[in-house]
């Protein structure tokens, strides 16, 4: 394997990668995102900046109404590959001027939506050199090796795998000499997740840009298809410290792990909410999805099957999570559902019987 | 315990950490670890930092401690408070013990005794001593053959499975007697180091086969549980009984072992000397020590090794009557 298989082709199709981001810097070097105009533009990328303007506004609407990046690609080749990164960065500046987490989140996921078919792409037209430029993409994404026969180190899979799924957990996988062999599919799904990530951190970590009015108004253009968070919780002050948190954060369109997720959907059903309404304070999740919404709620309260569904995780569970706010209103409880002085119910550290939720209503 | 019994085995620790300093092992990168102490009062003293190898056995021989320990993680301040400490990585470390294996044995040696009156009996203990009605019942357990068979059954399987599924290398792994129940896997491996509590969750889950669906794509080989403790591995700022100390319910060491685990920990672990001591037995099943069978004894004077003494007043069966 050579050590750059990409070739300049590929740097649009993964613009957060440092060798695409050198290449593009040729490009906007020039470029001055507080004073465009039509004529430098059109010197560094040879398109107007109207038609620019336009490219990074249907990437950024299609990235946070829809869920993934478009790029137009009536270019010709090389004009794409510069238009193309071109519209990434600057609207990943546009992002970072809006300073919003949920916009930063989703576009962030969004675009690793874009990058993941790329990616599978080279894995499934089953060449070489295909396999090549993905195990070295996947490297540059997620900082973990991933070896020509699509196989982890134990330690970057625990990092990278996500933790909600059976499916998923190490206990369910086949391990050999410190490796965890994954599908290409799954391979799609953790780089999907590796490359939000690094763009997520690659927009944070940017000053906040001084912007030319006409990007500016970008801003509101996208924030437009913000969602509404739903107006389900009426009484937060009842509600412990931990959930208050997670409930913010959820609302300030922040990627909450699963098991902050989990932890709010097990309280809220504890508390007596329907499974709709939790459901619905998921939509200002940056990776909204309302159908695997609705199941995971359905799976959690275990209603619809009859069974009792899944207990409130115990205050001890929350703190080695990193979910644990606990001052001083919260006592001596070891379960959220104590809060406040109710008996609570049944934690999954195990404790009395369950309450039933309206009795542990808050 | 009284004055006279804590002396009694303070003074015999002290033999051995006066006479068998060799046999401490002061791990790796100490600077970067915290270590704790448990004195014979039981107050424990954590946060102890040493910048030389020699300040860690000046400290044991001041002190006399009941149990050593020193952290599985490296830390940059191991003196500081635990959320200032700043972690650095941490070794993984694996605890089996009986408590958490089923022997089947253990119907027919572990029992309970009232604190008070020293009523024995058989499990399940009751919940008040029906000769005094003390509500103070302790549970002993007590281990044999088999039930040692078993434990070590279990953990040549986790270090197999280490070596093949988890890759760990012979270099990074070490096998310890605990000390009195069980043993102790250590493992220091750059590539595991860096692991969070939840990632070394999931390889507890794996070991102890938690949340196995049985439709994956596991190999039914390794498809056997392991008991290990769950709360010692996934804890990132445990301490960890140190290699070569007296374990503080047998007065045993915790010995370091090939991966076979060849050989009677109960012969190899024996550290305290042989000089004869009278005790007064209240019960003891029989138990074999450095080769050597005792009991089963039922409130009796005997006058036994130091280290077979020294044995049964750390299980609460026996006190001392003269030295």
């Amino acid at each position: 394997m050579t050590d750059e298989p990409l070739a300049s082709g590929d740097f649009p199709k993964y613009p957060y990668l440092p060798e695409s981001m050198k290449y593009i810097t040729r490009y906007l070097a020039r470029l001055d995102l507080g004073h465009m105009d039509d004529r430098s533009v059109e010197e560094e990328l040879g398109i107007g900046y109207a038609e620019l303007r336009g490219l990074i506004g249907g990437r950024l609407i299609s990235a946070i109404r829809d869920g993934i990046s478009k790029v137009d690609d009536r270019y010709s080749s090389q004009m794409y590959d510069a238009v193309s990164m071109a519209s990434f960065i600057i609207s990943s500046i546009v992002v970072r001027a809006s300073n919003d987490p949920y916009i930063i989140s989703r576009f962030s996921l969004a675009e690793g939506r874009r990058s993941e078919r790329f990616l599978l792409d080279e894995l499934e037209n089953n060449s070489m050199a295909g396999r090549q430029v993905a195990v070295y993409v996947f490297q540059g994404a997620s900082g973990c090796s991933l070896t020509m026969d699509l196989e982890l180190t134990v330690p970057c899979y625990l990092r990278l795998a996500p933790q909600y799924l059976a499916g998923w957990k190490l206990v369910n996988r086949s391990l050999s000499n410190g490796y965890v062999k994954v599908l290409e599919h799954e391979v799609g799904h953790i780089f999907r997740e590796a490359v939000a990530k690094k763009i997520r951190g690659i927009i944070e970590g940017m000053p906040q840009p001084t912007l030319d009015p006409s990007l500016k108004g970008l801003i509101g253009d996208i924030l437009k298809y913000k969602p509404k968070p739903p107006a389900v919780i009426t009484r937060p002050e009842r509600y412990p410290p931990c959930i208050n948190v997670a409930l913010k954060k959820l609302k300030d369109g922040e990627n909450l792990p699963h098991s902050a997720r989990f932890m709010l959907a097990t309280y809220l059903l504890r508390v007596g909410l329907s499974e709709d309404e939790v459901a619905s304070i998921f939509v200002t999740a940056p990776d909204y999805n309302e159908r695997v919404t609705r199941y995971q709620v359905q799976q959690i309260s275990g209603r619809k099957a009859g069974r009792e569904g899944y207990l409130v995780p115990s205050c001890r569970k929350l703190l080695t999570e990193g979910l644990c706010y606990r001052d001083e209103s919260c006592g001596t409880i070891t379960s959220p559902l104590q809060y406040g002085g109710h008996t609570g119910g049944r934690t999954s550290a195990s404790g009395p019987k369950p309450d039933s939720p309206k009795e542990a209503q808050p | 315990m009284s004055v006279n019994q804590r002396e009694f085995l303070q003074s015999a620790f002290r033999w051995y950490y006066f006479n068998r300093q060799a046999e401490i092992k002061i791990p790796t990168r100490f600077r970067e670890r915290e270590f704790g102490f448990r004195d014979f009062d039981g107050n424990m003293k954590r946060h102890i930092s040493i910048a030389e190898e020699r300040e860690l056995t000046a400290l044991i021989i001041q002190t006399i401690p009941r149990s050593i320990y020193s952290s599985s993680s490296y830390y940059r301040f191991p003196a500081a408070p635990m959320d200032q400490k700043g972690w650095i990585e941490g070794d993984l470390i694996f605890d089996l013990d009986l408590k958490e294996v089923n022997a089947r044995c253990k119907v027919k040696h572990d029992f309970w005794i009232c604190d008070d009156c020293k009523l024995v009996g058989r499990l399940p203990p009751p919940l008040t001593c029906s000769r005094c009605g003390s509500k103070r019942i302790s549970k002993v357990e007590w281990i044999c053959d088999e039930c040692l068979g078993k434990i070590k059954g279990q953990t040549v399987s986790l270090i197999q499975m280490l070596h093949d599924d988890f890759g760990i290398r012979h270099d990074e792994l070490s096998a310890y007697f605990s000390g009195n129940h069980g043993y102790h896997i250590s493992v220091s491996s750059t590539l595991y180091s860096s692991l969070s509590s939840r990632e070394r969750t999931e390889i507890v889950d794996y070991i102890r086969l938690n949340g196995f669906t049985g439709s994956g794509q596991r190999a039914p080989s390794s498809a056997l549980a392991i008991k290990v403790d769950p709360s010692v591995s996934m804890d990132v700022h445990r301490i960890f009984r140190l290699p070569g100390s007296l374990h503080d319910k047998s007065g045993l060491s915790k010995k370091e072992c090939d991966e076979q685990l060849s050989g009677d920990p109960f012969d190899s672990a024996v550290a305290l000397r042989e000089d004869p001591v009278k005790i007064r037995i209240t019960y003891a099943p029989q138990i074999r020590l450095k080769g050597q069978v005792f009991g089963p004894y039922k409130d009796e004077s005997k006058t036994i090794p130091t280290y077979a003494a020294v044995y049964l007043m750390l299980k609460g069966l026996a006190v001392v009557e003269a030295t």
